[in-house]
């Protein structure tokens, strides 16, 4: 074995002194057997360095669950069909007239005494009675279908041609949207 | 900036030095820190805590008039000693197959050099788990660029004994991945 073989990896280091550098490039000039080593100890510590990388990247890159994009859509299409219904006119069951109440007998009773003065019939509140309309009461369990395109929604070529996506939801008699439920 | 700007006051000169100093630092250093840490086996969030734990005293140590020579072999001491608290999970990812994210670092654009490529850092993985821990530190830290004096510091360790260590590291490697 050659006497400077063991400075070899200091040298390619950078951390000899600069007579001792010069001797092992001298060295370096006329041993085949060293040149192949110093060859070999670089391609180890490239090899560490991809190593470290390899790790590094390994250890930060974040993989994001493939339910995620999932959900989201799902989310966004619930959204989409929330925003749908908010829009469109609430149906309004007529009113019977017999359960309106009148707003002098409410109002009574936070009268002080002194104001419950009888009062002349003209300035007197008079009940109102709503105008009973023609509409079509909502039926309960009421099926309404409505056709949102996929591309309305999500970004073009993120859905896969032909899918289709159900959203199920149930109106509840105060128009809030209750058990939202999404399939395909 | 401007001409009509006020000069910061004296008391705060130094701060403003020594705060300018440690954000060049921290460019400069985070993510040669970070890899190190994660080559430790400590995950990526308690990386990101050692780092920013390193800098905070950094600062503090700069702040109290602290030594400015070798600052960096300093905050990888630092940041050393603290990832040391991290015991539990020191040794969770050291040598562990890296097959699925080999090809991120990889260059594809010579598919036959990149395969070569995968398979050394494989053998390289495999033969990595002969060394003791502090080979593998010492070498660690040479890859992030530190020089031997920095490595012995870090590590508490003489500057020849780190040349000595990193001189066997590399040949037992050598010899095991065949590289």
């Amino acid at each position: 074995m050659c006497e400077l073989e063991r400075k070899l990896i200091a040298w390619m280091d950078g951390e000899l002194a600069a007579d001792e550098a010069a001797a092992v490039e001298q060295h370096l000039d006329q041993c085949e057997t060293c040149r192949k080593r110093l060859a070999k100890y670089k391609n180890v510590s490239e090899t560490v360095a991809s190593y470290c990388d390899a790790v590094f990247v390994t250890a930060t890159k974040r993989v994001v669950p493939i339910w995620v994009p999932v959900l989201a859509g799902a989310a966004m299409l619930a959204g989409a069909g929330m925003l749908f219904f908010m829009s469109v006119p609430r149906r309004i069951e007529p009113i019977a007239l017999d359960r309106v109440p009148v707003l002098g007998a409410t109002a009574a009773p936070h009268q002080s005494p002194a104001k419950a003065a009888p009062q002349k019939t003209s300035q007197r509140q008079r009940p109102i009675a709503p105008v009973a309309r023609k509409m079509t009461p909502y039926q309960q369990g009421e099926r309404i279908e409505i056709a949102i395109p996929a591309e309305a929604i999500f970004a073009p070529g993120t859905v896969p041609k032909g899918m289709t996506v159900i959203a199920e939801m149930r109106i509840a008699p105060d128009g809030s949207v209750q058990d939202i439920r999404i399939r395909q | 900036m401007s001409d009509d700007s006020v000069p910061l006051p004296l008391p705060l000169a130094p701060w403003r030095a020594a705060s300018s100093e440690v954000t060049i630092l921290y460019r400069e250093l985070r993510k040669p820190l970070l890899r190190y840490l994660v080559c430790l086996g400590l995950s990526s969030d308690e990386a990101q805590d050692v780092v920013q734990d390193a800098f905070v005293c950094l600062q503090s140590h700069l702040d109290s008039g602290g030594g400015q020579e070798n600052i960096r072999g300093w905050l990888f001491r630092v940041a050393h000693n603290h990832a040391r608290n991290h015991q539990t999970s020191y040794h969770r990812r050291f040598g562990q197959t890296l097959d699925g994210e080999m090809n991120a670092v990889i260059d594809h654009a010579d598919p036959e050099r990149a395969l070569l490529e995968k398979e050394r850092i494989a053998r390289l993985t495999a033969a990595i788990r002969v060394l003791n821990e502090t080979e593998r530190e010492c070498l660690l830290l040479r890859a992030e660029g530190l020089r031997y004096r920095e490595i012995g510091e870090v590590l508490g360790l003489a500057t020849s004994t780190v040349g000595d260590i990193i001189e066997r590291s590399i040949k037992k490697l050598a010899e095991k991945c065949h590289v």
